[in-house]
């Protein structure tokens, strides 16, 4: 038994761009609008994902059939943001031991 | 059938998203987001990806997010409710937002819409363009991938060298985190550090 | 045949109508079966606990509810039931009621790629032993919320405790998967099943399958050790229940729960221990398929391929979880990260380069 037998005809890509259009939205606000660090890598972390729906949208809608060219892509992007979590997660927490504050605008170092 | 599921997956992720941005409570922000990954899982699944669908199960839900619930602890203070979580700026961050979204879609709209003038005007179209258009709103069943019949060939054979770099990546990260994480032991000009005991970070990457 | 008579009646009088208003209801029958697995291996299991903990310790267990106290489990969740369910006033709500649902998540998506018996699988997943894996790694992140929403010392302990082991033993258990997936070819767990219970390439002598499994070639048998040893820690059981240690934690993360919430989490632990037997027998352990006779004659049939020897499989399992549970002292847990570190993750990966080996000059 397979996802075809059960569903014969599938959501037109359309609706999926949309969708992934709306999530990355949502994670621009809170990228903008979050003060807390790790609030803000939580924004990102939806974003990515709204990427990642939108390159595996398009590798179903791809020209040949069964062309996985996209997924493969969605493969490399989550390792990149696998690393960007697991980095970005160190440098706050190092952060945090250094200055006792996670919040972005707390940290004008380098204001001049 | 498969609108509906689609449609009840993506309303739920699109309001836990909505959650993660705005809660003041940091580890609500990550439940919802653990939901909204899952959801977006079930998203994959439906697009007859399973592969993705079950790398973001493995990856996001049970690795990115933990790391996440693990950083919160260690950063104790942020979760007092006391702390204020905005910046002030949802009023701009919403404008941003927004703007980006009509942007967005204008420019999809605006290509199809392009892609159909260029196919009515000539008959003889590139057929790539109307084929793409076409796709984009049609309604066939692609096939099903097999991970290993299908998936991992191309990933070893043709795109080693990217897999690779990814790999070469993933260890110079880990290598990154534990550095940068480790206590330091150097003075610093930034603040003043006390000794403290090494916290463990449980790093699943 | 009267029984004949009446089961008929009722196809043609129920179910056939049903199926013709509504053909969906088809795919409810795998959701049903897999709450009846789910709610039977729990009742059963505690009952079970209960008795061979008292057997080791030279106790009769329990006795007054039923046949040697058979209903224990029913007045137990009664009990969970009828008690009084205390949030702490300090307890952050919301993530407090949602944690135990997390955790209990992962056993309902898990049994939809088990394999029960021939043909009895849900769905059969073309990534599912994959799928096995990563729905297994997301119940860790229930036991940190819980420990965290608990707002108590303890149950915070606990959950980084938790989230440390967790996160530590998914690597031993991932790696010594991965030498199955070489083995077998494919990452469908029916397949899977299916190139244990004998084939055209079986080396084994007809008259004992059972040499067709993974536990009976080098690279398998290290692996099934490394997996059962990581299980154990994956499910929290005795030798590593450090994140919810009595003694020292007062039970760790679900110190602050009562009534039937802790209940979830207590229905939680044993499906999962009857889950991770269950992937245990699937891969290494043949799944359903027989070890005596794959297509017997006459008696010997119900003896043949089928569900009967999944459950004596998870049931033997089960007790030598059982078994090490109530013998062995709990580690510490610098120990607990040594097992895993230094112990069984370096095993693990030398495991592969055998299994490649292994399957170079043996073929798959």
């Amino acid at each position: 038994m397979s996802l075809n037998d059960i569903f014969p005809e599938t959501v037109p890509t359309g609706y999926y761009l949309v969708f992934a259009a709306l999530l990355f939205c949502i994670g621009l606000f809170g990228l903008v609008s979050r003060r807390n660090a790790i609030g803000m890598l939580l924004s990102i972390e939806l974003m990515m994902n709204a990427v990642n729906v939108n390159l595996a949208a398009f590798s179903r809608s791809g020209l040949e059939v069964g062309q996985i060219q996209g997924q493969l892509l969605v493969v490399f992007t989550v390792t990149v943001a696998v690393a960007e979590a697991a980095v970005g997660l160190a440098i706050i927490v190092a952060m945090f031991k250094l200055r006792k504050t996670v919040n972005a605008d707390e940290l004008n170092l380098l204001r001049g | 059938m498969e609108t509906l599921v689609f449609f009840g997956l993506a309303v739920p992720i699109l309001v836990l998203a909505v959650v993660v941005v705005t809660t003041p409570h940091i580890l609500r922000a990550v439940v919802s987001l653990f939901l909204a990954l899952v959801g977006v899982a079930g998203l994959f699944f439906l697009m007859r990806a399973p592969i993705l669908g079950v790398m973001q199960l493995m990856i996001y839900a049970g690795g990115v997010v933990v790391l996440f619930a693990f950083a919160v602890m260690l950063v104790r203070r942020v979760t007092g409710e006391f702390v204020r979580q905005q910046t002030g700026l949802a009023g701009p961050a919403l404008v941003v937002g927004l703007l980006f979204f009509v942007v967005l879609m204008g420019i999809g709209s605006g290509y199809l819409a392009g892609l159909e003038d260029e196919a009515a005007a000539a008959g003889s179209v590139h057929p790539v363009s109307r084929d793409l258009a076409e796709r984009l709103v049609l309604t066939d069943v692609p096939e099903e991938i097999d991970p290993v019949e299908d998936f991992s060939p191309v990933m070893i054979r043709d795109y080693v060298i990217p897999f690779e770099i990814a790999s070469i990546l993933l260890l110079v990260a880990m290598i990154g985190a534990v550095l940068v994480g480790h206590p330091l032991e150097q003075k610093h000009p930034g603040g003043e550090i006390e000794p403290e005991e090494p916290a463990e970070e449980g790093e699943g990457a | 045949m009267a029984e004949r008579g009446w089961l008929e009646n009722w196809v043609n009088g129920i179910v056939q109508p049903l199926y013709e208003v509504a053909p969906w209801i088809v795919h409810l029958v795998p959701i049903l079966w897999i709450l009846i697995l789910i709610v039977g291996s729990v009742l059963i299991l505690i009952w079970a606990e209960r008795k061979v903990s008292a057997d080791i310790q030279s106790r009769v267990g329990p006795l007054h509810h039923g046949p040697y106290g058979l209903f224990q489990s029913i007045w137990d969740a009664l009990k969970l039931l009828t008690k009084e369910d205390t949030i702490p006033k300090q307890a952050d709500r919301l993530v407090f009621c949602v944690a135990p649902y997390i955790v209990f998540l992962p056993a309902i998506l898990a049994y939809v790629v088990i394999p029960v018996g021939n043909g009895l699988i849900a769905a059969d997943l073309n990534v599912g032993l994959w799928y096995l894996v990563a729905v297994g790694s997301i119940a860790v992140l229930g036991i940190i919320v819980a420990g965290w929403a608990s707002n108590n010392k303890w149950s915070l302990l606990g959950g980084m405790r938790a989230a440390a082991q967790l996160i530590t033993y998914e690597i031993p258990m991932f790696l010594s998967v991965v030498v199955i997936i070489m083995m077998a070819g494919t990452l469908s767990l029916d397949q899977i099943v299916r190139s244990q219970s004998g084939g055209s390439w079986s080396l084994a002598p007809p008259d004992a399958p059972f040499l067709n499994w993974n536990c009976f070639t080098l690279p398998g048998m290290i692996a099934a050790v490394l997996y059962l040893v990581a299980a154990l820690a994956e499910v929290n059981r005795q030798p590593f229940d450090l994140p919810e240690s009595e003694s020292e934690l007062v039970s760790g993360f679900n110190t602050e729960y009562s009534g039937m919430r802790f209940g979830i989490f207590f229905v939680a632990e044993f499906s999962n221990t009857a889950l991770v037997s269950g992937i245990a027998a699937t891969l290494f352990f043949g799944g359903w398929s027989s070890p005596i006779v794959s297509e017997g004659e006459g008696f010997w049939r119900i003896f043949g391929d089928g569900v009967l020897w999944y459950f004596v499989k998870i049931t033997i399992l089960i007790y030598c979880m059982m078994w090490v549970k109530w013998t062995l002292p709990r580690v510490r847990i610098d120990q607990m990260l040594q097992i895993a570190w230094k112990g069984l993750i370096p095993l693990a990966l030398i495991n592969i380069a055998i299994a490649v080996a292994h399957v170079a000059w043996v073929g798959a």
